[in-house]
Order: structure tokens, then sequence, then C-alpha cells
């Protein structure tokens, strides 16, 4: 019997692994594709062997640090996704959804317009903004000692549209300087730069670093409340520990590339039909899931309508919005459980 | 082994248990019993801390409950929760792995010991056939010892459960409590159970502790506590009470009070 217990703990890990190995690819077909296409081979050699050309300059100076941002980011929204849905103990929690990336949008807008000066705390910002729009949102969910699933959504919309209210304020009264915000608030990853990714890539790698340490509790509170305390678990803090993180996660998201929405929500689902609803393998999982599909969409986004370009987060947008009303009818049907 | 002395429980301003005061000694079988809604889940959740009781004191091994680390108290004190919800594909084994979390520190992994231990609980409680079928899946019966197996995992000293046998037909009722019998005898655990059937605390309890409207109302040996009068005053209902070969009451309910 411990055999079949190996064999599937096998699968998933295989699974993953799949995954990864698709990301790899999608990253090679990222770079070689765009306004000038670029076979295989002459990837792989601007890549490796950096001769000085013009396929090197594009791979190493565009399209390389622009998927790097795609993919972390994907990764960032994904496993906030994942940890909040934890935290609330149910599948329809995401960070758009709970008021953090409005949050941290208006936080960053704010910084960006009138504290240009302070521009290198925008991450911090950010991370400030998300974190306080996400406690708003869960105070206003509270009823009677518990979050109801419905009262996260409508605090959430509410919330939402405070927040944008804010954003679109602040952007009409400085429609002087208004041109790369209003790009930012659809998500977009065009002209993203090496600069972006070390803006981004420290934080990110502490927050996924930190959401490995947080497995174990985020399963806990799948049993719930009661048996996670019976286990020695201490369930308030382990909550704020799960958010903050999901929190930070999703603001630094926001501080690089502005919204996008749905990630957190389409990604986490796959995963669970994937790998399953434990921790050990669904955050990983979507970790690595939530990297290549940002990093597909926003090569879709590049290449759909090209010339032109779309923001991502619109992408996002048209392929989340559906699915979203998807999760949201079963979720009728089956309770709470979906 | 768990004291209390003068235990008040409130939710908001109501008393739901009032001056709770026993001693629960090592190594025994003690069975609450009472109608419903007389505050027995109640008691339980002081016990474990799930609520904190308004005043008196509740002692584990002389040290008052609220002293201990949240995980200490775990490793002493694994409870049964009346109702139980486990992720849809869990299988028996991934519950089981959580009944080591109080051993682990937070990001500490499970290693070879956790599993021999994991790989005790899971045959002491007969569940070798079933270790990697999802919990949800499960008869009434099995699940409910999977989860006591989980309580195991923990290797506590005292064991809460709370209603273990309710929805469960005679065989599976028969196997909860034999194994609740063979888990005191064999490790000398401690148990306290919440149980309905007064016929099955009188065959498995050391001791019962009848409680009404939150309050001990008796407590005793099964043969001293399960009276015809005490029963009327309590539940309403005349009965009449058999012996089992053992000496002990067997009761059936004949009537209305
Ligand atoms: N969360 C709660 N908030 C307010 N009152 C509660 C709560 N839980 C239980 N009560 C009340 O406390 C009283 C005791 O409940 P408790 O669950 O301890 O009863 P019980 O003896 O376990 O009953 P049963 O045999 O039905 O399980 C009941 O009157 C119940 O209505
Ligand atoms: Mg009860």
């Amino acid at each position: 019997m411990q055999h079949d217990e190996k064999s599937r703990m096998t699968k998933r890990i295989l699974v993953i692994l799949i995954t990864f190995c698709l990301l790899i690819i999608a990253l090679l077909f990222a770079i070689a594709n765009g306004s000038a296409d670029f076979s295989l081979s002459e990837v792989l050699t601007a890549l490796f062997q950096k001769p000085d050309d013009v396929s090197t300059a594009v791979v190493w100076n565009l399209r390389l640090p622009r998927a790097i941002i795609a993919i972390f980011v994907g990764a960032n929204l994904a496993v906030s996704g994942v940890l909040l849905q934890s935290v609330m103990g149910n599948p329809l929690a995401d960070p758009g959804l709970t008021g953090i990336s409005s949050g941290a949008s208006l936080a960053a807008i704010i910084i960006m317009l009138l504290f240009p000066n302070v521009y290198h705390l925008l991450s911090l910002g950010a991370f400030l903004g998300g974190a306080a729009a996400c406690l708003l949102v869960y105070g206003l969910a509270w009823k009677n000692g518990g979050i109801r699933p419905l009262r996260i959504i409508l605090a959430g919309v509410a919330v939402n549209a405070m927040l944008g209210g804010g954003t679109s304020l602040l952007s009409i009264l400085n429609s002087d300087k208004i041109q790369g915000v209003l790009l930012w608030l659809n998500g977009s990853m065009s002209a993203k730069s090496w600069m972006d990714v070390r803006g981004l890539l420290p934080y990110s790698v502490l927050g996924l670093a930190l959401s490995i340490l947080c497995i174990r509790g985020a399963n806990l509170l799948l049993l719930g409340d009661n048996v996670a305390t019976n286990l020695g678990a201490r369930v308030n803090r382990l909550r704020i520990l799960l958010s903050g993180v999901a929190v930070l996660l999703a603001g630094i998201s926001v501080a690089t590339v502005g919204i996008i929405g749905f990630v957190g929500l389409i990604v986490p689902h796959m995963s669970r039909k994937m790998v399953g609803a434990d921790y050990r393998f669904l955050l990983p999982h979507s970790m690595v899931l939530g990297g290549l599909v940002l990093l597909i969409g926003d090569t879709l986004a590049r290449t759909v309508a090209a010339p032109v370009e779309l923001p991502v987060g619109v992408i996002m947008a048209v392929i989340g919005g559906p699915f979203f009303l998807y999760l949201l009818r079963k979720e009728d049907r089956n309770g709470h459980d979906a | 082994m768990v004291t209390t002395r003068n235990v008040y429980v409130h939710y908001g301003e109501k008393p739901i248990v009032k001056d709770f005061s026993h001693l629960f000694k090592e190594g025994k079988i003690h069975t609450i019993i009472g109608p419903n809604g007389s505050g027995k889940s109640t008691v339980f959740k002081a016990l474990s801390r799930l609520l904190n009781h308004k005043s008196g004191v509740i002692e584990i091994n002389e040290t008052p409950i609220n002293l201990y680390q949240p995980k200490s108290l775990s490793k002493i004190l694994a409870v049964l929760s009346q109702t139980n919800h486990a992720p849809s594909d869990f299988t028996v084994r991934d519950l089981l792995r959580f009944g080591r979390t109080p051993h682990k520190r937070f990001f500490e992994a499970l290693n070879k010991e956790d599993d021999t231990i994991i790989d005790w609980a899971i045959k002491i409680t007969h569940l070798e056939a079933l270790e990697n079928r999802r919990v949800c899946c499960l008869s009434g019966g099995e699940r409910q010892r999977a989860w006591i197996a989980m309580n195991l995992a923990q290797q506590p000293k005292v064991l809460l459960l709370d209603e273990p046998t309710t929805y469960l037909d005679i065989q599976h009722q028969f196997e909860v409590m034999e194994l609740v019998k063979h888990l005191n005898q064999s490790l000398n655990m401690t148990v306290v159970m919440i149980l309905h059937d007064l016929t099955q605390a009188s065959l498995y309890s050391d001791e019962i502790i009848v409680i009404n409207k939150g309050e001990i109302v008796c407590t005793g040996t099964p043969e001293t506590v399960l009276t015809t009068e005490l029963i009327q005053k309590v539940y309403n209902v005349n009965v009449e009470i058999g012996r089992h070969k053992s000496g002990k009451p067997l009761i059936v309910p004949i009537g209305r009070a």
C-alpha cells in the first residue's frame, strides 16, 4: 500500500516537472516571436553566445527581461491567490477580488504622480496599499466571527470601486503626466527593462520562498479552524501570516506591471484539477503554471493584433471574466466546496 | 490528569457551563452524558481551549491550560470533534500526517520516525487496507476510525471524543467502542467521551458524569449513577434497568415520565 502513495506522489511531481518544461518551451517561443521572428537556433545563439548583432540586442534587452517579468508576476499572482484561498477557505478568493490589487495600484499611482521623489519606495507603497485594502475588505466581510464568501465578493466590489474612483480622480487631475499611468492601469508589460527585473526579482524570490514555508499552515486551514486549533495551530496568526505573504506577492507585482486580474483565480483552479488540493503540490504547481499562463498571455498580447500591442491585463480579463462566472455558478450549486 | 474547578463557560453573556468541577483520572474512561444542548460539547471546547473559560481553573498535569503553548497542549490532548470535514481529495494517510503537526516546527518536514508513528496509528485502528483511500469516500465508521487515527498520530495522553458512535450502525459502534477500550487498556490512555447511548456509557465507562442545563447533576460508577430516578429526572423518560453479566446496568426506555 506504501506503493500507491509513492506512485501518486510521483505522478504529481511529474505533472509539476512537465509544467516546468512547458514553461521553458514557452519562454523560448516568447523570445523567438514578435515584430521580428527568430529561429530557435538564433535564439539559443543569442542567449548563450551573445554575438554582437540585432538578434542579441532584441533578445537580451527587450524580450528576455519582459518574459522574466511575465513569469514572475504570473507566479506571484497565482501563489497569492492560492494562499488567499486557504486563508478564506474559499476557491473564489484572489488578489483582485479582495482589493489587494486596487489598493496597491492606488498607492503606486499616488507615489508616481504626487511623490515622484520617493519613487524607489514604490514596492513598499504598493505593499502597504494592498495590505490596507485587504484589511478593509476582510473587515467589511467579517460577520459573527466568520468570513462569508458572498460578503467578500460584495465588499470587494465596493472597495474596488472606491479605490478605482480614487485612481481615476488622480489621473484626471494629473492628465499631463498620465500617459504611462494609463497603460499601467490595464496591466502591461511593454517596455520593461532589466531595471524593472531588478526591482521585481528580489521581492518575488523572497515572497515565493516564504510561500513555500507556508505550505503546512495552508494545509492545516483546510481542515477548519477547530481541528487546526486542536492540532496546535494559532489560527488567527496563521491567517495574518499567509495574507501578509499574499499581499507582498500581489503588491510588488502590481507595482511592476499594474493590475492583471484573474490569474490568481484561474491558475489555482487548474492546478487543483491537475495535482489535487494538497498544498505540498498545489502551491509549487500554481507557481509554475502561473508563470506559464501569464507568459503565454503576454506573448498573445504582443502578437495577436501586431503591430498593435494589447495590454496583457485585457487578455486575462477576456479569458478570466467568463471563467470567474463559471466558478461562481459552480460555487452556488455545491455550496462551499466548489 | 485533567482537573477542573468551578469552571464557567459563556457564549457571549450567557453562561452555558456552570460551576463544573471534576477530576478526570489518569488511565480511566470517563463518559459525559446529558440531554441535547446541555453543554457537553462546550465542556470539551473549554478543555481544548477552543473557548476561553470565564472563571475557574482547568489544569492538565497540575498546570493551568492557559499556560500551555498551543503545540504542547496538542501533544497531550487530542480531540475528536462532533463534526469533521476533510478536503475532498485527501487520503487517510494524508489526514494522518496532520496528526504530527504538534510535534513539528512550522516549516519542518515529516521524517522516517513520523512515518513509523503514522504506520502504528493505521495499524491500531485497522486501516491498513484503506490508507490510500480518500477520506470523503469512506463509510461513516471507517471515516470515524480515520479521524481517531489522526488523533492517535498526535501521541496524546488524553483523548476527548465527542459522540464517536453517532450515525454508526451497531457493528461500527461496537468497533469504535472496542477500539477506545483497547487504547485505554494497552496504552493507558485517559479517555473522556460524550455519548448519548446510556447502555454504551454503562458498559465502557469507569466513571459517568451526568450534566443537565450546564451543571453536573451526579458522578460515579455506572452502577451508582444510572438509576431509574436519575434518568427520569434528567431525561423525562421512564426506563427499565437490566443487568449485563458483568453487573453493569442495561437501560431500556419504556415511556414518558
Ligand atoms: N457558537 C455558539 N454560539 C452561541 N451559543 C451556542 C454556540 N454553540 C452552542 N451554543 C449553545 O450552547 C448550549 C450548549 O451547547 P452544546 O453544543 O455544548 O450542547 P451539547 O450538550 O453538546 O448538545 P448535543 O447533545 O446536541 O451535541 C446550547 O444551548 C447551544 O445552543
Ligand atoms: Mg454536542
